[in-house]
């Protein structure tokens, strides 16, 4: 007993050694994380709060309602020059694809999507604003609404299957 | 050589994914609340420390002296944001755990992304116990 003690006593602590490595870089990284976090000024706060939350201050509730419609409707109007459909996904996923004609106004970019889409959107020929993110959970879409209802905007609908619908629906057709 | 190139890809790898998440924290934020099973307070805490041990595991994987622990740490990390996914995969629900941001390497589908994740800790456990071997021979 005594020699197989002996004989994994080299394995044992070996292991220590390398739990010990672990116990310290879990110590570096709770300060380097710590530290990362106080020192960036979008640092994250203890509790988290959703993307609504966050836009709560700006958004009244009653805004946050809007007409929603499906594929058949947004296939139908993308020929129409009245219309503007706006993708409120962020720009890596409107990269990759979108709506033909479509303009990128993201929820988390809204500041400066705004001040660049402005002439697009405040338009006076636009009749119709439809606004759509990635797939019916996501909440960007009425986000992005609400926010942009807070301007005298024309009527705002939301596409409700959003890309994920699209997608399925084979695109343009 | 092929030992060092996967350490090298591996160590690149992780710092990647670190940095992503540090630099958009909010994302990952988002990205940890949708698989609703952390309060408000520890979706903020593993938002935050995720990239951070992340960025410190994959520097010591090149780091001979701390390698082994670092492949630890990083089996651990890995093998405990698996058990999430497996979670949403068996609820059928499209999410992905944020672990690269919006990359090519990000999956909506959770199977893959524990597929994803399966690969890496293969590779780790391959890499930790060769070195161990190594250690030990000498």
């Amino acid at each position: 007993m005594s020699s197989l003690n002996h004989n994994f006593q080299p394995l044992i602590s070996r292991l220590r050694k390398d739990l010990r490595g672990v116990g310290c870089l879990v110590c570096t990284g709770i300060l380097v994380a710590w530290l990362g976090n106080t020192m960036r000024p979008d640092g994250l706060p203890m509790v988290y709060q959703t993307p609504a939350e966050r836009l709560g201050m700006l958004i009244p509730v009653a805004h946050l309602s809007a007409e929603e419609v499906g594929v058949t409707e947004v296939r139908s109007w993308l020929q129409r020059p009245e219309i503007l459909f706006i993708d409120a996904r962020s720009a890596t996923f409107y990269e990759l694809g979108h709506l033909p004609g479509a303009v990128n106004l993201s929820r988390k970019n809204y500041e400066q999507d705004f001040s660049r889409l402005r002439e697009r959107l405040f338009d006076p020929r636009l009749e119709l604003l439809v606004v759509y993110c990635s797939g019916v959970d996501c909440e960007d879409s009425h986000l992005v609404a609400g926010l942009l209802r807070q301007h005298p905007l024309p009527l705002m609908h939301i596409f409700r299957g959003g890309w994920e619908a699209w997608e399925k629906a084979g695109g343009v057709k | 050589v092929i030992e060092l190139i996967l350490k090298w890809l591996l160590a690149a790898l992780f710092l990647y994914a670190g940095i992503i998440k540090w630099w958009e924290p909010w994302d990952f934020a988002d990205a940890v609340a949708a698989f609703h099973l952390l309060p408000p307070l520890g979706i903020n805490l593993v938002a935050m420390m995720v990239p951070a041990f992340e960025i410190c595991s994959g520097l010591c994987l090149v780091m001979p002296r701390w390698f082994r622990a670092g492949c630890l740490l990083l089996l651990l990390l890995v093998g405990t944001v698996s058990v999430p996914l497996l979670w949403a995969g068996l609820q059928g629900w499209k999410i992905d755990c944020g672990c690269f941001g919006s990359s090519w390497l990000s999956f909506s589908n959770p199977w893959l992304a524990l597929g994803r994740n399966v690969v890496l800790m293969v590779l780790l456990g391959w890499l930790y116990r060769r070195d161990w071997r190594k250690n030990i021979s000498i």
